[in-house]
């Protein structure tokens, strides 16, 4: 049962990339914004994460400023605005970030890789693995695990190694990349 | 200090009405009461849970890893009421069903000590207003008070179980003091599982909206129901044994 479509933008600066997200349900015909992420080109740190949620009562809006040693979390609900300053230390990922992790971060060659993520929502800093668990010709298999779930990755291995299918077996849906959900 | 109020103001009045229920009729000196009920309470606020969970949540991951963990968690917290009903029995010349209401408070401590922590926690963490809505977190609000209230009161059955197996043992009733052990320690897996299959299986998902309003309050009632008529049995059981003792003792000193 396909429950909607998620849609992704990725812009390209000259020191930044920028990464927005928009999902379609059934029912909704207008796209709803999900996220939006600014990542450094260089060594792919987040500078600004941004992420809308409705509510029964309204909108929430949770945006997270990088700096060097600390993540400012803002939060704007129709309850009112709540600030908070977390401390990190660096190297750091947004949570929305580790999707787009594998691909950008090397030449098709998707290497066994752990790294720390922070979850804005509840502030706090989990440790994410990588590891390959599968490969044919066109693509390979990667399993994703952070804070107790599992996620499995499929991507392109030849340029520009687009994300062909996201499993969430915890969650109970897939993403497919539309292209290579097979005709019925 | 503001902040704290509320969740103080819950622990005493859980207190009262502990008390008021079940030492109107045996009263119980407030010196020996802060004892029992200070000494889980510590115990469980000192021991850093979270972060062991953090800890091996970092490494494993998935719906039997996660269970796994839980039940971890659990037999900590079945550690930790042992070791307190092992202080209890130290310190008390009671002896028999005369120490189930003791032990009930030792569970009190400790379900007391697990809603401090798990609110303060939660509770102020700086976006609080988020929780209730992320998928992240636990509820807040009356919703997640009323959860932790509940499980505090699972906890005191817990503990009321592991007491009756406690006082089965010095009977020398062994395998029914197996049998309450393992209800103790089903009373706190059941709960753990449930929040692991709506988190990890979401076949089970629906779980997450019947949580606090009907499992929560099932598991707490069905297990206090089974509680009180496993301790009303073990009690007729004493007094019967009692009963023989001293027809024995009269008819010994009659011949």
């Amino acid at each position: 049962m396909v429950l909607g479509e998620m849609i992704y933008e990725i812009e390209t600066m000259n020191e930044e990339m920028i990464y927005r997200s928009f999902f379609i349900t059934n029912q909704d015909e207008e796209p709803q914004r999900d996220m939006e992420l600014i990542v450094n080109r260089e060594n792919l740190t987040p500078v600004l994460s941004r992420k809308w949620f409705e509510i029964s009562e309204g909108e929430i809006i949770l945006e997270t400023r990088y700096s060097k040693d600390k993540a400012e979390v803002i939060l704007i609900s129709p309850y009112g605005k709540k600030e908070a300053s977390l401390k990190v230390t660096e190297p750091i990922y947004d949570m929305e970030q580790i999707f787009f992790l594998p691909n950008l971060k090397n030449t098709g060659n998707f290497q066994n890789w752990q790294f720390s993520v922070l979850v804005p929502a509840s502030g706090m800093t989990w440790l994410g693995r990588i590891s390959k668990i599968d490969e044919d010709e066109k693509s390979v298999k990667l399993k994703c695990t952070l804070a107790g779930e599992i996620l499995y990755l499929k991507y392109e291995k030849s340029f520009p190694y687009r994300l062909l299918s996201l499993e969430a077996p915890n969650r109970g849906y897939d993403l497919i990349l539309k292209e290579e959900i097979p005709n019925k | 200090m503001n902040r704290y109020l509320a969740p103080i103001i819950t622990i005493i009045l859980v207190n009262i009405l502990f008390y008021l229920i079940f030492f109107r009729k045996k009263p119980i000196s407030f010196q020996n009461w802060m004892k029992l009920f200070l000494f889980p309470f510590l115990l469980v606020i000192v021991i850093p849970y979270h972060h062991v969970e953090r800890i091996l949540l970092n490494i494993w991951a998935g719906f039997l890893p996660v269970l796994s963990i839980n039940t971890f968690l659990v037999l900590i917290e079945l550690i930790l009421l042992s070791v307190s009903m092992y202080f209890l029995i130290k310190i008390t010349p009671k002896r028999g069903v005369e120490l189930f209401p003791y032990f009930l408070l030792i569970g009190l401590g400790l379900g007391c000590g697990r809603f401090f922590r798990n609110v303060i926690l939660v509770w102020y963490h700086p976006l609080n207003s988020f929780f209730g809505y992320g998928q992240f977190s636990n509820f807040i609000t009356g919703f997640y008070i009323v959860q932790e209230v509940l499980q505090l009161l699972i906890v005191i059955v817990c503990s009321g179980y592991m007491g009756l197996g406690f006082i089965r043992f010095m009977k020398g009733q062994f395998s029914k003091g197996i049998m309450s052990i393992i209800f103790s320690f089903l009373m706190l897996e059941i709960d753990a599982l449930v929040r692991v299959l709506f988190q990890y299986v979401p076949f089970f998902a629906f779980f997450s909206a019947v949580y606090v309003i009907s499992i929560l309050p099932l598991l707490f009632i069905l297990g206090g129901l089974f509680l009180w008529m496993s301790y009303r049995r073990q009690e007729k059981k004493e007094l019967e044994i009692k009963k023989e003792n001293s027809k024995l003792v009269s008819g010994s000193s009659g011949s």
